[in-house]
C-alpha cells in the first residue's frame, strides 16, 4: 500500500460520499455503483475494501448512525470491492454474463407476469419498471451473445459482463437488507415479507440505473483511473 | 361575415367560461372526512374508496384545516412538519391505520407498532401517506412516535 493508492482511496471515498448527497435528490438515480466498481477493478482488492469501509462508516456523519444500515453497508461494499476487485485482476468466465442475465430475465418477467403485492398506487410503476429491466436485461445478452458468435468486441464483452454485474449485485443489496433489517429490527415474518415486496419500488430504479451507468461509464472511468495508478 | 363573427364569438365565450371554472376555488377532498386534529395527531375517515391519503392531506392543508410540511421522497410525501411542529432526536410522524389487507395486499402490520384510538387498535401503515390508499370507512392516523 503506497501513499498514492491511499490517497486514491481517500479522494475516492470523498467522492462517493459527494455523489450520494448530490444524487440523493433524484429518486432512483446513484453512481456510487460505477464509480466504486471501476475503483476496485483498477486499484484492486484492498484500496477497493479501505474505501468501501471508509465510505459506509463516513456517511453516517450525513445521514445518522441507524444499525441495521451500517451493518448493510459494510457487509455489502465489502463483498462488492472483493467480488470486484478480484474481477479486475483475473479472467471473467464467459459464462458468468449469460447466466446472469437469464437469472435476472427470468425473475423479472415472472414478477411483472405474476404482478407484485405492494400498494395499488404503486402496482403498475412497478410493473412498467419491471418490463423496462427485461427489456434492458434481454438487450444486454442480445448484445453479448452476438459478440461471443461473432467473436469481436473484446471490450463490448467485459462491458456487458460487468454491467450484469452490478445490476446483479443491486439487486442483492436489497435481498441483504430484506435479510439484515427485519432481524435486526425484530419484524415479524408478515412484516418481513411487506418489507420484502415494498422493497422492488426502491431496488428496480436503482437496479436500471446501475445498468444504464455501468454500461455507459464503465470504460471511460476505467481508463481514467488506470492513469492514476500508473 | 356576421355569421362567422357571431360563431368565433360564441368560441371564445366559451373559452373563457371554461377559464373561469378552472379558476373556481376548490371545494376540498370528498374522499375522506377530517376526524380530529390535536396538535400533531390527525385522524382521518375514508368516505370514499378513491384516492390516497395523501390527496385528502393537501386538501385538507389547502382548506387550512390542517397545516403539514414535507418533501417528496422515493417512498413518496415525507412529512417533516405538522401545525408547526418538527420531531427532533428520536421523533417522527407515524402513520398508523384499520387498514390491514386490501385486494391482496397487506398494507399495515401490528409488529411495526400499533395506536389506540377511542376502542379500535391501528397498525403501523406499511407505505407512507402517498402509498396508503383510502378505502371506505378505514381510519387513518398520523402521530408523533419514537424509534
Amino acid at each position: 500500500m503506497t501513499t498514492k493508492k491511499l490517497a486514491a482511496c481517500a479522494v475516492m471515498t470523498a467522492l462517493l460520499l459527494v455523489l450520494q448527497l448530490v444524487l440523493g435528490y433524484v429518486s432512483g438515480v446513484e453512481l456510487v455503483t460505477v464509480f466504486l466498481l471501476c475503483f476496485c477493478y483498477t486499484f484492486g482488492i484492498t484500496c477497493g475494501m479501505i474505501t468501501a469501509t471508509a465510505f459506509s462508516l463516513l456517511r453516517c456523519l450525513i445521514w445518522g448512525f441507524a444499525p441495521n444500515v451500517i451493518v448493510l453497508y459494510l457487509v455489502y461494499y465489502n463483498l462488492f470491492a472483493l467480488l470486484f476487485g478480484f474481477l479486475g485482476f483475473h479472467k471473467k468466465p464467459l459464462w458468468l454474463c449469460p447466466l446472469l442475465l437469464s437469472v435476472l430475465i427470468a425473475v423479472s418477467a415472472y414478477f411483472a407476469s405474476a404482478g407484485v403485492p405492494v400498494s395499488i398506487v404503486y402496482q403498475s410503476r412497478v410493473s412498467v419498471m419491471l418490463w423496462i429491466l427485461y427489456a434492458v436485461m434481454s438487450l444486454i445478452l442480445a448484445l453479448y451473445v452476438g459478440l461471443i458468435i461473432s467473436g469481436k468486441g473484446q471490450k463490448s464483452q467485459e462491458t456487458a459482463a460487468v454491467t450484469a454485474l452490478a445490476a446483479f449485485c443491486t439487486v442483492m443489496f436489497t435481498l441483504l437488507d430484506d435479510v439484515i433489517t427485519p432481524l435486526m429490527l425484530g419484524y415479524s415474518f408478515s412484516a418481513a415479507v411487506i418489507y420484502f415486496y415494498n422493497g422492488f419500488i426502491a431496488m428496480l430504479p436503482q437496479t436500471l440505473c446501475a445498468a444504464i451507468s455501468v454500461f455507459l461509464l464503465f470504460h471511460p472511468l476505467k481508463t481514467l483511473l488506470l492513469k492514476a495508478t500508473v | 361575415m356576421k355569421k362567422l363573427l357571431g360563431f368565433l364569438f360564441s368560441v371564445l365565450s366559451l373559452l373563457a367560461l371554461c377559464c373561469g371554472f378552472a379558476c373556481a376555488p376548490s371545494s376540498g377532498y370528498n374522499g375522506a372526512e377530517l376526524i380530529s386534529v390535536s396538535g400533531t395527531t390527525i385522524v382521518i375517515r375514508a368516505t370514499e374508496t378513491s384516492g390516497t391519503l395523501y390527496d385528502a392531506l393537501e386538501a385538507f392543508d389547502e382548506a387550512d384545516l390542517i397545516d403539514i410540511d414535507g418533501e417528496e421522497g422515493q417512498y413518496g410525501y415525507f412529512i417533516e412538519e405538522i401545525n408547526g411542529y418538527k420531531p427532533v432526536n428520536n421523533e417522527l410522524f407515524a402513520l398508523y391505520t384499520t387498514l390491514g389487507e386490501y385486494k391482496g395486499v397487506t398494507y399495515s402490520d401490528a409488529s411495526w407498532g400499533t395506536y389506540e384510538y377511542e376502542g379500535r387498535t391501528l397498525a403501523s401503515a406499511a407505505n407512507g401517506v402517498s402509498g396508503t390508499p383510502l378505502v371506505e370507512g378505514e381510519l387513518y392516523i398520523i402521530a408523533l412516535s419514537s424509534y
